[in-house]
């Protein structure tokens, strides 16, 4: 039972994590952000498993991790209010040719990183984009006015 | 280039597609199953208290039914004498000690034994009314899962008092 709990707790944890940090820093991903993601792992793995070292063990904590990822995904596919809280929206950062500053200070985008994005994308200057979105996933996609 | 998108498109479609969609639903339901089942407390780690009563004295143990490899757990025997117990013995089943390491035992005995096999643990007498509580702490090694025996016995030196029988299931 105990396991059910500390798994469902480490689960909504991690979601209030990923929500709260922004998906740009998770979308990309420094070597010292990735070192980190691994130092949580391992936390999370202590929390939630503690001293169990059986099989049985594993097989709930995962079982229930599989039914809060099912079950979140269909409560955010089915309820579009809460897709926002569980997914979050979509940011446009370019709209109409124009810098979204307010958007890109929030997010935490530098004008050089969008640039850095965009030749990722083989765009040649940030003149030539009309429409750039920071999607739920941390990627950023663009929309050329050509 | 869009040749690639349309011959996908245009293909019927695999039956593995709906073939997957229910072995998913199955997988899924199998997965909500194990975790009513670990809420429930089949999986382990549920203490439940068995009793025993005898003229001389009542016994109880309170520990888990089920537990799983690596975990700590507690077994707690309560006993009370109703009539003087010179030489209370506690008699484990052979199950106890059997992959399970013993991190502490509280009070400690004043000696401990062996008859036939069977851990034996001797305490101070016990006036009429007087109470004691014994501690078990353990830890399941991961290595030996199975079913063995938790049952205990009180003795008054070899002559039985009070018995209470119980299994414990180690999961793997």
């Amino acid at each position: 039972m105990d396991l059910v709990f500390r798994a469902t707790f480490v689960f909504f944890l991690i979601l209030v994590v990923t929500r709260a940090v922004g998906r740009r820093e998770l979308g990309q991903m420094e070597p010292f952000d990735f070192i980190l993601l691994i130092v949580i792992g391992d936390l999370v793995q202590q929390g939630v498993t503690q001293s169990d070292q059986s099989l049985t063990g594993a097989t709930i904590v995962i079982a229930t991790m599989c039914l809060l990822t099912v079950g979140t995904a269909y409560v955010s596919f089915r309820f579009r209010r809460l897709r926002p809280l569980l997914e979050g929206d979509p940011i446009v950062l370019i709209a109409g040719g124009e810098l979204q500053e307010r958007a890109l200070r929030r997010q935490r985008i530098t004008d050089d990183e969008l640039a850095a994005e965009a030749r990722l994308q083989q765009i040649g200057s940030l003149g030539d984009v009309r429409f750039a979105i920071l999607e739920s996933s941390g990627k950023i996609s663009f929309v050329t006015k050509s | 280039m869009t040749e690639l998108f349309e011959q996908v498109a245009q293909r019927p479609e695999s039956r593995s597609l709906t073939g997957g969609l229910w072995a998913r639903r199955v997988t899924m339901t199998a997965f909500g199953v194990i975790a009513a089942l670990a809420l429930a407390g089949v999986f382990g780690q549920e203490g439940t208290t068995t009793r025993a009563q005898g003229p001389q004295a009542r016994m109880s143990l309170g520990a888990p039914r089920t537990v799983r490899g690596g975990v700590f757990f507690q077994a707690r025997v309560e006993l009370r004498a109703l009539r003087a117990i010179e030489h209370p013995r506690l008699v484990l089943g052979r199950g106890w000690v059997e992959g399970l390491q013993v991190n502490s035992i509280e009070p400690s005995a004043a000696s401990e034994s062996s008859r036939d096999g069977r851990l034996v643990l001797s305490y101070d007498g016990l006036k009429a009314g007087d109470r004691m509580t014994v501690w078990f702490q353990f830890q399941v090694n991961p290595t030996q899962p199975g079913r063995r025996d938790l049952s205990i016995e009180l003795d008054d030196a070899e002559q039985p008092v009070a018995r209470v029988s119980r299994k414990l299931t180690v999961m793997p």
